[in-house]
């Protein structure tokens, strides 16, 4: 029982000293963290680590030194891209015309042709009328006599 | 010309970045560098501090400078150019620490290094390697960036409560990695 308390007070004191880096703590926690600190020694020992820890994670912040060289480079890429995003915006563009092209010529060359047409129409035409104007055959009443 | 007019320190006032966005989206490569110069070195440390490597830092703050410019027409407000960036290079920096955790590590353990005479940097370095991407941004983000909880939310794309939960779950697993590489130096 004694154990099971001890435990829950451990945890509870793991949990808010790690809020306590982020928040102000209320009277009573902070008068809870600093009683346990005095009875536990496995707490203030995870503590005083944990907080060693941390600091020395602040303290390997990299702060690198850009150079000159970043920017030419970055800037050279841009606009290359620019470029190819360019041409990737006006390709269908292009692709479009040309297939607005190709048919635009394909309807002109048909229509030429059409052009052609009439005289040849006519000349059929007139090759009916022709035929219209046959003699109409006489309808037979009987069978035509050969005579010898 | 762009790189020697701009490659000296200049001051910026406040509101000039609106502009500069303006003119970024006309092609203007003035504005471009401007931008550049601007934001470059915030990028590059972030990307440094999460990946551990100064050079693939550079080369991720290139990608998120060239995607954000690629992307710039779907950015609706020019004033939340800097946070949209920012936010570019740490997805960047997710998606490589992603893979990177993938890959078998050369180093799986912190205890794996010659001799005990390690210094606390590349023991941190290690313990970090260690942690998911997820916990390991929240934590570089909020303890070596110094981001507010609501910033590393925003960064992140997350809720303010997993950013808490993440934050702590990250700290716990630190220390205790912390404390055995401690106990075994
Ligand atoms: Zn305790």
């Amino acid at each position: 029982m004694m154990l099971r308390s001890r435990e829950r007070a451990c945890r509870r004191f793991e949990s808010l000293s790690s809020e306590g880096l982020d928040r102000t703590l209320t009277g009573a926690e902070s008068q809870f963290l600093e009683a346990h600190r005095e009875v536990c020694e496995a707490c203030r020992q995870f503590e005083e680590q944990g907080a060693l820890a941390l600091n020395m994670l602040r303290q390997i912040a990299i702060e690198p030194e850009c150079d000159d060289n970043f920017d030419r480079r970055l800037i050279r890429r841009a606009r290359t891209q620019t470029v190819r995003e360019g041409f990737r915006y006006w390709s269908p563009v292009a692709v479009g015309a040309t297939i607005a092209m190709i048919g635009v010529l394909a309807v002109l060359q048909v229509s030429l042709r059409s052009d052609s047409l009439p005289e040849r129409r006519t000349e059929m035409g007139e090759a009916m009328r022709r035929t219209s104007t046959f003699p109409a055959v006489p309808e037979l009443d009987e069978t035509p006599k050969l005579t010898p | 010309m762009v790189d020697a007019q701009y490659s000296t320190a200049t001051r910026f006032e406040p509101g000039d970045e609106l502009a500069w966005v303006a003119r970024c989206r006309r092609g203007d490569e003035t504005a471009l560098a401007l931008i550049i110069q601007r934001h470059r070195n915030r990028l590059i440390r972030t990307a440094a501090n999460l990946l551990r490597d100064r050079h693939e830092a550079e080369d991720v703050s290139q990608e998120a400078f060239l995607k954000a410019f690629r992307e710039l027409h779907r950015l609706r407000d020019d004033r939340a150019f800097s946070g949209y960036l920012y936010r570019i290079c740490v997805r960047l920096c997710m998606d490589r620490l992603r893979l990177k955790r993938a890959e078998p590590s050369e180093f799986d353990s912190v205890q794996d290094h010659e001799g005990g005479a390690v210094e606390n940097r590349v023991v941190i370095a290690r313990i970090l390697e260690q942690l998911p991407a997820d916990l390991r941004a929240t934590l570089v983000l909020r303890e070596m960036e110094q981001l507010s909880y609501e910033e590393v939310a925003e960064v992140m794309q997350v809720p303010i409560g997993t950013v808490r939960s993440r934050l702590h779950t990250a700290r716990e697993k630190f220390r205790k990695l912390w404390s055995e590489a401690m106990r075994e130096l």
